[in-house]
């Protein structure tokens, strides 16, 4: 009967410890523009590299494969998979730690975050004017003043 | 820890009495209003299984590169609107200048992927609206010379769009598309598309004007649909001199002279042309029928049920010599419009007629500025306005025909040809009905019918539950726990 309340309570994830609970909680300190600039690199590096790789080599493949030469492409296809994935994996351990490093600098949001909103103000009070409102470009200002604020770093 | 035992004759027979009266109270808490009101929400006139869609592109481009990678063909419009109203709530309807529904959905989709922080949202392109009821029921973007609008309610959606001035006089600006799908307040469904160009130019060719293609079916619940047709192939105008059009063949044409396209006409610029690798051709119009067959031809097969309707449309194929690529097929086809429409009636009295929907409840896309279509009212709705650019064509079309357009100063309809030519396309006459019918006798699960389903599906899995916690009970006389 024990190991049955056991198996219950592990199926309903009673006694699962969390990823969340187990490692500290991630820090959201972030630096004005540079943050979120790593932020961005980290996701081409992380889906961007790995996405462009199989791109291309399903490109080339479709090429090779005309060719009739698609046996001997084979294994040269596994190992530029492989590479690519090998220096996404670096680049992102890399980019981290750069993230990590950069959320000390966080005293310099006092002095970016006021222009990033006031340049974020500015987009979208542009986009929302009348006589721009309903131009074509009217909503693609006005969202890009949104697009700005991914830039803020982190308050107080 | 103590066995479970099996209940009690008393408690057992409380157990299913209880469950008995939740499945009565369940039943009657939401099969009761859904069987009451079999309209459907949004306020959609009808308990039909219906779904309208139309479109118009008023040109559409194909690049064929055949040294190209990977993708061969590509395709290109360069503005143009949709529609698409449903039974199951859907009223959406978008325009664009240039429209490319795929590009113009990326954004959202990069949003997506890049959502908790990763990305920086990316803002809308300009140059497509987009319209769903209820949720954003209008979509505007004018600028002089240029108006993308899109609007959806409950009973009907139009995307629309107007490009270049329109002169004083004119039905249309120079470049036009739009599309309406409607749920009339008798029940019936309307798909209505119109495009259009009133000048299009092939370098030092040839001018091609006033080119337009309406197309109207309207469902209704019972009998044959009916069809609208007009098709104005517009003018060709010789306007240069370049490799392949000798003098003889320009004397015959006449020089910056609108010529009605026509399959003689065709024939003879063709002879021209062929030498510059360029051809004209009629595309004729296609019927789809509900039993998934498709055939082409001026009127639908009598012996099947019109789904849609693809408009006939004018082709231009030209050949490009580009350095790096060689030869580039590159396809214009002008004035294509597509209409769909099914109508089925559902459980019970298949219709729910409601007071006529007053003409004012239709969206009307207003605009501020002057180069909007001429607004028509459409001759088979007596009840909705239409924001519909008007045709160039003095075109009077008959209900349940496919109606020829008569001729106009600038524009000519080809007639039917007995020439036989596999590309024509033929304009009807009144007297070839669309005698295809809908069976009445077609009926189908209404819309309202889903709750029933749901409340019954509920009560089954909550008795299945209940025998397998009985049955479980009993699983411990095999498990050694009793003698």
């Amino acid at each position: 009967m024990v190991l049955s309340a056991a198996a219950v309570a592990v199926s309903t994830g009673y006694l699962i410890p969390t990823a969340a609970s187990a490692s500290p909680p991630p820090s959201d300190q972030s630096t004005a523009v540079v943050t979120p600039l790593l932020t961005l690199f980290e996701f081409g590096d992380s889906v961007g590299l790995p996405e462009g790789c199989q791109t291309a080599l399903t490109a080339v493949s479709a090429v090779v494969a005309q060719a009739d030469a698609s046996k001997q492409f084979s294994p040269l296809a596994a190992e530029i998979g492989s590479q690519c994935q090998s220096v996404a994996n670096e680049g992102s351990t890399y980019i981290e730690q750069q993230i990590s490093a950069s959320q000390s600098a966080s005293a310099l949001n006092a002095l970016l975050n006021p222009g990033i909103t006031d340049g974020s103000n500015l987009l979208t009070n542009l986009g929302n004017a009348p006589g721009i409102q309903d131009t074509p470009v009217g909503p693609t200002i006005a969202g890009l003043g949104q697009s700005v604020t991914f830039f803020s770093g982190s308050q107080g | 820890m103590t066995n479970a035992g099996p209940l009690p004759r008393g408690s057992r027979k409380k157990v299913f009495m209880l469950i008995s009266a939740i499945a009565v109270a369940v039943t009657a808490l939401l099969a009761g209003p859904a069987l009451a009101d079999t309209s459907i929400s949004g306020g959609l006139p009808s308990s039909n299984n219906f779904n309208v869609a139309a479109e118009g592109d008023a040109m559409e481009i194909t690049i064929t590169d055949p040294s190209a990678p990977l993708i061969q063909a590509y395709s290109a419009s360069p503005y143009g609107a949709s529609a698409t109203l449903s039974s199951l709530g859907e009223s959406l309807a978008d325009a664009g200048a240039p429209y490319a529904p795929v590009i113009y959905g990326l954004p959202p989709l990069v949003n997506g992927l890049g959502s908790g922080g990763q990305l920086p949202t990316l803002p809308p392109l300009p140059g497509y609206v987009s319209s769903s009821y209820p949720a954003q029921p209008t979509g505007q973007e004018v600028i002089d010379g240029y108006d993308v609008a899109a609007t959806s309610s409950g009973t009907t959606s139009v995307g629309q769009v107007s490009l270049g001035a329109q002169a004083p006089g004119a039905a249309n600006p120079t470049m036009f598309a739009s599309a309406q799908t409607t749920v009339n307040g008798d029940g019936s469904v309307t798909a209505t598309a119109v495009a259009g160009a009133d000048a299009v130019n092939f370098g030092q060719l040839f001018d091609i004007g006033n080119v337009s293609s309406t197309e109207t079916m309207t469902v209704p619940t019972s009998g044959p649909p009916s069809l609208k047709t007009t098709v104005d192939l517009g003018t060709i105008s010789v306007v240069g001199v370049k490799t392949g059009l000798t003098l003889d063949g320009l004397n015959v044409l006449g020089i910056n002279t609108p010529i009605a396209v026509s399959n003689p006409v065709l024939a003879s610029l063709n002879s021209l042309l062929a030498p510059s690798g360029v051809s004209l051709s009629l595309l004729p119009q296609m019927f789809s029928y509900t039993d998934g067959t498709t055939g082409t031809g001026s009127t639908p097969d009598p012996d099947k049920t019109l789904q849609g309707v693809t408009s006939g449309a004018l082709q231009v194929a030209m050949q490009e010599n580009v350095p790096s690529q060689g030869l580039v097929d590159v396809t214009y086809v002008l004035g294509r419009v597509y209409v769909s429409a099914t109508d089925v009636a559902g459980l019970g009295s298949g219709v729910a007629p409601v007071p006529s929907t007053p003409s004012s409840t239709a969206p009307a896309v207003s605009s501020g500025s002057a180069t909007v279509p001429a607004a028509v009212t459409s001759s088979s709705q007596s009840n909705s306005s239409t924001a519909i650019p008007a045709t160039g064509g003095a075109t009077t079309p008959v209900a349940s025909t496919a109606s020829a357009p008569s001729n106009a100063s600038q524009s000519v309809a080809v007639a039917p040809s007995t020439a036989g030519a596999p590309s024509q396309l033929g304009a009807p006459s009144a007297s070839t009905p669309l005698t295809e019918t809908r069976s009445a006798a077609i009926k189908g699960p209404s819309n309202a019918s889903i709750y029933l389903i749901l409340v019954l599906g509920a009560i089954v899995i909550f008795a299945a539950s209940q025998l397998v916690r009985l049955l479980a009970v009993r699983s411990t006389f095999f498990l050694g726990h009793h003698p």
